[in-house]
């Protein structure tokens, strides 16, 4: 009877462990994303900043401006290739040779990636330097785009 | 699709391009050069400052001989529109086409003769180092 009791007991401890593991990482997935104000994404070799300008031509805060920081500087000359993703949604691709870190702008009016406020922002990028023969990989940081 | 050799692949044809544009600059018409940035390739009439033609160059998934053929052909078809003859051609007149071959990580470049002029002399042109494929990459964003 003790022994059976033990397996019980493990099968239990077995559940609620699993149960545990199973909602935290549904906890994980849930968790809100931060506004695009001010917001920096940081991973092992860079980061990425977003904010939210203010735009002469609308009058309001409507202009995403985004910047891709390289830790090592001299990684940072080399071409640029990128795409806006908004709600998940790549835009075209564009790509840029450039002798420093990267920064690009999307106003809310764009004719293509176009937004509105509540939508998901992302910056997709790659980079190649040459002075360190590596690529450089932006997918991890996203955004909700809010009013301030 | 963003994958992280698009940007190599994108260094190299920019790079091409600007070797392509120097190698050139021989064989040209003296009232004429070349100028590349990025995949932007103009010619220009000399003396400097009136671009008579810009394109730029498709944007490649990748890069291989056969990225620096399209390179090579195009800068050729825009150089024949703007003498509005075959260009280049050999010392008989032969019209002599875009050729890039690789062989031990370099691209060679040329223009050679095609069907029945495949035996004529053909312009060699420097060759092209591809620069190395990224090693790692590394998380940034």
């Amino acid at each position: 009877m003790a022994h059976l009791t033990g397996w019980w007991r493990l099968g239990v401890v077995g559940l609620v462990v699993a149960f545990l593991l199973v909602t935290s990482g549904a906890v994980a997935e849930a968790a809100p994303l931060q506004p695009c104000n001010n917001y920096t994404h940081k991973e092992e070799g860079g980061h990425i900043y977003v904010d939210l300008r203010f735009d002469k031509a609308t009058g309001h805060y409507t202009t995403l401006t985004i910047f891709l920081f390289v830790d090592d500087l001299g990684a940072a000359p080399g071409t640029y290739y990128w795409n806006n993703v908004l709600n998940g949604q790549p835009g075209p691709s564009h790509f840029e040779i450039k002798d420093n870190n990267f920064h690009t702008i999307l106003r809310m009016n764009d004719p293509v990636d176009h937004w509105a406020f509540g939508d998901r922002y992302k910056m997709q990028a790659t980079h190649y330097s040459p002075a360190t023969r590596k690529s450089y990989l932006a997918a991890y940081n996203e955004c909700v785009i809010t009013p301030r | 699709m963003n994958d992280t050799t698009k940007a190599w692949a994108l260094h190299c044809t920019a790079e091409l391009a600007h070797h392509i544009s120097e190698a050139l600059a021989d064989l040209l018409p003296e009232d004429v050069r070349v100028l590349s940035a990025g995949l932007h390739i103009m010619l220009e009439k000399t003396p400097p400052g009136r671009v008579v033609s810009d394109f730029e160059v498709s944007a490649p998934a990748d890069f291989d001989a056969t990225t620096a053929y399209y390179v090579l052909n195009d800068l050729t078809d825009q150089v024949s529109m703007y003498l509005h003859r075959a260009w280049p051609t050999n010392s008989d007149g032969t019209a002599l086409h875009a050729w890039a071959g690789e062989k031990d990580g370099v691209i060679e470049l040329a223009f050679r003769g095609e069907g029945a002029n495949a035996d004529v002399t053909p312009i060699d042109l420097p060759s092209f180092p591809v620069p190395p494929r990224p090693e790692s990459t590394v998380i940034v964003g």
